[in-house]
């Protein structure tokens, strides 16, 4: 049995070093100040002001040109939509920017359906991974995304692999760009929808922790509005009901291009075209507006 | 609970230590842990489908325990038939039902006539295609007399259960592992040791092959229309590669984890891609199947005794069988069919065993005609696996035709992490392992035998697919 006994430990001896080992090299990649995502982006974003503050889904990353934001009204902007995200990643970019002294004027969030999840974009787990047992991140943050407090070493790239894997890795190491310019945050759709199909929920659940969390972080220069969707989308009144009954404050474009449909890329995202409409729209009303005001 | 999840290992090492440390002493009590534990790891799927197993168990215990009494010959196949029957027609119930339901109604909308179609909606449990195979190979044997039946009910049932094969395979013969159940068991470390390589190199073959693979595949088939020919070329090869990882994996596992048990398992997989023609693909591929076909199907029906004609059609026989054993879907059996069909010109011209020893025994490389037979047996297999991963026969021959017919070969942009060149590279890594150790069990040999371990290792941990969790192929089966 002994020889067994030391056949296992030095196995698991093997596995624990290269884990620690490949923990470091990991962790060195995506803590070196090159942003691959925009959550790399914004942790290592301080004390710094930014005028206007775009929080989102791809509804948002793909609808406001930040270039075009601060074209008009001349101020800085900045668009930290994300691809397949929910409120909940919002609220914890906007804890990350209050963490690290980064300052705004206002925070406009798109809000949709998103609203009737209370959970993580598994994409936003993954790109905040790494900075788990770093002081990169603050412990409010840390609590809010309940991350675990005993630290296995790196069973937290393991788990978020997909992401955050050996080819991110290599790609962080190598200082590959991002196709997203992390400055304007906007990433357009070169694409005329066809046969557009969608549906929206019939019911809004009253509360989100998302939202709820928004509303502490900033709650002067918070603005809610729902960006447009094609109007073959079911349910998309009655969606937009609910919604306006539980969040009365919300400024509704989801009608705005009903008849444009050639400026929509699929049912819930515009294309570049429509993009450039729906920004220029949007500043008129919510920001130009406003600061005539 | 999967061999690959973080339940499995927990329960491996508290199985171990009770198993070795608790109740060594009684070989009694070690059966009644090994039957307990893998009722546990059954259980953990669907508790439910435990009262199957157990019912089998009781029917063939039974069964072979009055066989071994009986002096009458006609009341012994009568014995023999009645287990067959209550075997295959749970198996034919849970497996086949629907299927032949789906076919029959099918068959008659063909010849204009509209049938009510009114399946039931059964769930398969897990592994029934193993065990059942594993207790028909026991009452047959008996039946034969190359086996007493069993007297300890705890031994025979643990036997039937036993966890690290049970889901799936090897399917083992009750005259090699029903035998282990009664010998006094001492541990033995170089077992162990080599059961740990097995487990290592299994997960590799599993977690880093098979599980890697996988996002291709499925991208691949499921838009198989949208695709160019090297697109096409590579979703074949990849599955080749998926399924073969998969499967061996599972296997090695499975044996890995028997013999830290102190049981010795059959080999289930030995290098087949490596294989010079498809009898050679057929002596090194889920060896524990088609030699179980062999003993069970392809002797009593005549074997390769008799006229050539004979012989044709026991080989169509237990191709067709073994394909229609897989699932039940026609392109299991047209994918059997088509290995018959690659296997008849190596039988008709009898050279059906000119490979028997190792490829290029005692050299590093291949010679350009190895180099070539290999490839062609590794092409059919890949044309066949597209019928085994095919959702229709219809699909297959289109996804076929597509791979001749659209001739684009640059690469094409898959939604998957890795880019194909990725995938490659791993895979060439892997058949590099594989070819320097073609003659032993799992890489771990030699003297860089350390260094190889830790590079397995950090290749599990850099390479695994983690977050998409991958469920054995042949659990389906």
């Amino acid at each position: 049995m002994s020889n067994f006994l030391k056949h296992i430990i030095a196995v698991i001896i093997i596995t624990i070093a290269s884990a620690y080992l490949l923990e470091s090299v990991y962790t060195y990649a995506f803590t070196t100040g090159f942003s691959r995502n925009k959550t790399q982006y914004v942790v290592q974003l301080k004390d710094t002001h930014i005028d206007y503050v775009f929080l989102g889904s791809s509804r948002v990353e793909n609808h406001i040109d930040c270039e075009l934001v601060t074209q008009l009204t001349g101020k800085s902007c900045i668009n930290l939509g994300l691809q397949g995200s929910k409120t909940n990643d919002s609220a914890a970019l906007l804890q990350i920017l209050k963490d690290n002294n980064v300052t705004y004027d206002q925070v406009l969030f798109q809000l949709d359906y998103a609203v009737n999840f209370d959970s993580y974009a598994p994409a936003f787990i993954s790109s905040i991974a790494p900075y788990q047992n770093t002081k990169m991140i603050s412990k409010d943050l840390k609590n809010q995304l309940e991350m675990p407090s005993i630290h296995l070493p790196f069973v937290r790239y393991a788990a978020n692999d997909k992401m955050i894997g050996l080819r991110e890795v290599v790609l962080q190491l190598i200082q590959k760009p991002s196709k997203v310019n992390f400055t304007n945050g906007f990433l357009g759709i070169d694409r005329i929808g066809t046969a557009m199909k969608g549906t929206l929920p019939q019911t809004v659940t009253t509360t989100n922790r998302g939202v709820q969390i928004m509303k502490e972080v900033a709650p002067t220069s918070l603005l809610f509005y729902t960006a447009p969707y094609c109007k073959s989308a079911s349910n998309r009144d009655v969606f937009m009901k609910e919604l306006q009954k539980i969040y009365p404050e919300v400024i509704s474009y989801i009608d705005l291009f009903d008849s444009t449909e050639s400026y929509f890329a699929d049912c819930g995202h515009l294309n570049r075209e429509g993009a450039t409409a729906f920004t220029k729209q949007l500043t008129a009303d919510l920001l130009l507006h406003q600061s005539k005001n | 609970m999967l061999f690959n999840s973080i339940e499995f290992l927990l329960f491996l090492p508290v199985c171990f230590i009770i198993y070795w440390f608790v109740v060594q002493r009684n070989l009694k009590l070690q059966n009644a842990f090994i039957l307990l534990a893998s009722y546990f790891f059954y259980g953990w799927w669907d508790y439910r489908f435990l009262a199957l197993i157990a019912f089998s168990t009781v029917v063939d215990y039974s069964i072979a325990i009055v066989m071994g009494k009986t002096q009458s010959a006609n009341r012994k196949k009568l014995l023999l038939l009645t287990s067959l029957a209550i075997n295959l027609g749970l198996l034919g119930f849970f497996k086949y039902y629907g299927f032949f339901i789906d076919s029959w109604v099918d068959a008659f909308s063909a010849l204009g006539i509209e049938m009510h179609k009114s399946t039931l909606n059964i769930i398969l449990p897990v592994g029934i295609s193993f065990y059942t195979f594993q207790t028909l190979s026991y009452t047959i044997d008996v039946y034969r007399k190359k086996l007493e039946p069993s007297k300890n009910f705890i031994n025979f049932a643990a036997y039937v259960a036993f966890f690290p094969q049970l889901v799936a395979g090897p399917i083992e013969r009750a005259t090699n592992l029903l035998p282990q159940f009664s010998k006094k068991r001492v541990f033995k470390e170089e077992l162990a040791i080599s059961g740990i390589h097995l487990i290592i190199w299994g997960l590799f073959q599993k977690v880093v092959i098979a599980d890697s693979c996988a996002p291709y595949v499925n991208s691949i088939f499921d838009n198989y229309e949208n695709m160019n020919s090297l697109s096409l070329i590579l979703g074949a090869v990849y599955f080749a590669f998926q399924i073969y990882g998969d499967f061996a994996g599972y296997s090695n596992i499975a044996i890995g984890t028997a013999r830290l048990l102190g049981f010795d398992l059959m080999r289930n997989f030995n290098y087949p891609y490596f294989s010079r023609d498809m009898a050679e693909f057929w002596r090194r591929w889920h060896i524990s199947l088609s030699t179980w076909f062999r003993d069970y199907l392809y002797i009593p029906l005549g074997g390769s005794r008799g006229s050539k004609w004979l012989q044709l059609r026991n080989v169509m026989i237990i191709f067709l069988v073994s394909g229609f054993w897989h699932g039940a879907n026609w392109t299991f059996v047209f994918w059997g069919f088509l290995h018959a069909l690659f296997f008849v010109p190596v039988l008709l011209l009898n050279r059906n065993r000119n490979h028997l020893n190792q490829v290029s025994e005692n050299r590093i490389l291949p010679s350009l005609k190895e180099l070539a037979q290999m490839l062609v047996t590794f092409l059919l297999a890949c044309v066949a696996w597209v019928f085994f991963r095919a959702s229709t026969i219809r699909e297959a021959f289109d996804y076929l035709k597509r791979t001749f017919a659209t001739s684009g070969f640059d690469i094409q942009y898959l939604n998957i992490e890795r880019y194909s060149i990725e995938m490659l590279l791993i895979l060439f890594v892997f058949i590099t392992y594989e070819w320097f150790h073609r003659d032993k069990e799992h890489p771990f040999y030699g003297k860089w035998k350390w260094l190889k371990i830790a590079s397995i290792i950090l290749m599990l941990l850099t390479l695994g697919v983690y977050s998409n969790h991958q469920d054995f192929i042949y659990f389906q089966f």
